[in-house]
């Protein structure tokens, strides 16, 4: 059983799940819409801890070394965590225009939204949920 | 139309330059070491020389290549576009000297860059993607003839636009090639900058 679980849940104006170009089942935003959603952080065990936080972020993937930004930022929790105590936060913000998500063979660009529960002195427990940002290319 | 400059070109000064410079090395190196230690000047020798060499030839190469096609003249109807635009390209050359140029191509590439770090070296690895291609038949240039083709590209809609960030590009290219058998071949790209943006369509 791992220290803590995370769950997500997103949704939002620009969320369209039925796109035939997404072969990734995941999510799709299109620029300058409203992401929404709701994290829930259910700690196993009693743990020392820094903050939690959520981050709307964009990277680079593949070959390159990564590059990484963040369009929103919020700490949900500071301080220790208790076992069977739930973190539960609301979290929104506006996605920007660019950069889209992409696939390609060295170069990716992956939108996501992560949650990083900061633990001093250890391995941060992250984890992330990817969406992919692109526009009505019809 | 613009009329640009290449953002590369098969430039032959830095290969000739960086070609004599491994030759000097090799020749310095093997002046210094060659009376006590003429195993070390031979390594020395062979190594900087044959590095030296290859590049000062494939610079050579290359400024002749350039010397006999002549220097061309580029329209470029858009150097900032959008996904879906359509930008016409012009390519005017007049040859310095004979020349068989065996095909001309026209290529709208979409190129990725990745740069990262292996131990204590930084290594570029790049992909090409011919999105779309112009080709001509080639034929056999006379001193003072006259190349003359003209093309318009559609940036397809479902592309992605152009990205630059550390250690990572995503760019669009104009490619002007000439296969010239016994000779380098001519190669000058353009850069396109694609916006983050899809042309409205006609019926919206």
């Amino acid at each position: 059983m791992s220290k803590v679980d995370i769950q997500f849940h997103l949704e939002g104006k620009g969320i369209e799940e039925k796109d035939p170009n997404n072969l990734f089942s995941a999510p799709i935003y299109r620029p300058n819409t409203e992401i929404r959603g709701n994290v829930l952080v259910y700690p196993n065990e009693d743990l020392r801890c820094r903050k939690v936080v959520v981050e709307v972020l964009w990277h680079t993937a593949g070959r390159g070394t990564r590059f990484q930004q963040s369009v929103m930022e919020e700490v949900i929790s500071e301080g220790n965590l208790m076992r069977g105590v739930p973190i539960s936060a609301d979290f929104s913000t506006v996605l920007p225009h660019e950069p889209w998500s992409f696939n390609g063979r060295y170069v990716s660009i992956v939108w996501g939204v992560k949650v990083k529960v900061d633990i001093p002195m250890g391995r941060d427990v992250e984890l992330q949920k990817n969406f992919i940002l692109a526009p009505v290319r019809e | 139309m613009d009329n640009p400059k290449p953002t590369r070109s098969t430039g032959s000064r830095w290969f000739i330059l960086f070609g004599s410079f491994f030759v000097l090395i090799a020749l310095v190196a093997i002046r210094a070491t060659a009376d006590d230690e003429p195993v070390t000047a031979v390594i020395i020798g062979i190594v900087f020389g044959l590095t030296g060499l290859f590049f000062a030839i494939a610079g050579i190469r290359q400024w002749y290549t350039r010397y006999r096609v002549g220097k061309p003249e580029v329209q470029i109807s858009k150097q900032t576009a959008v996904l879906g635009d359509n930008i016409s390209i012009s390519f005017h050359n007049t040859f310095n000297r004979e020349v068989n140029v065996e095909t001309f191509s026209i290529k709208l590439i979409f190129k990725e860059t990745a740069t990262y770090q292996q131990g204590t070296n930084t290594k570029t690895v790049h992909h090409e993607e011919i999105i779309d291609e112009y080709n001509t038949v080639g034929q056999r240039f006379s001193a003072g003839s006259f190349l003359s083709e003209s093309h318009e590209f559609t940036l397809p809609r479902d592309a992605m636009h152009s990205v630059d960030v550390r250690r990572n590009q995503l760019k669009w290219f104009i490619r002007f090639e000439m296969d010239i058998p016994r000779m380098m071949n001519f190669q000058d790209d353009y850069e396109i900058t694609v916006l983050p943006e899809l042309t409205s369509r006609e019926w919206d």
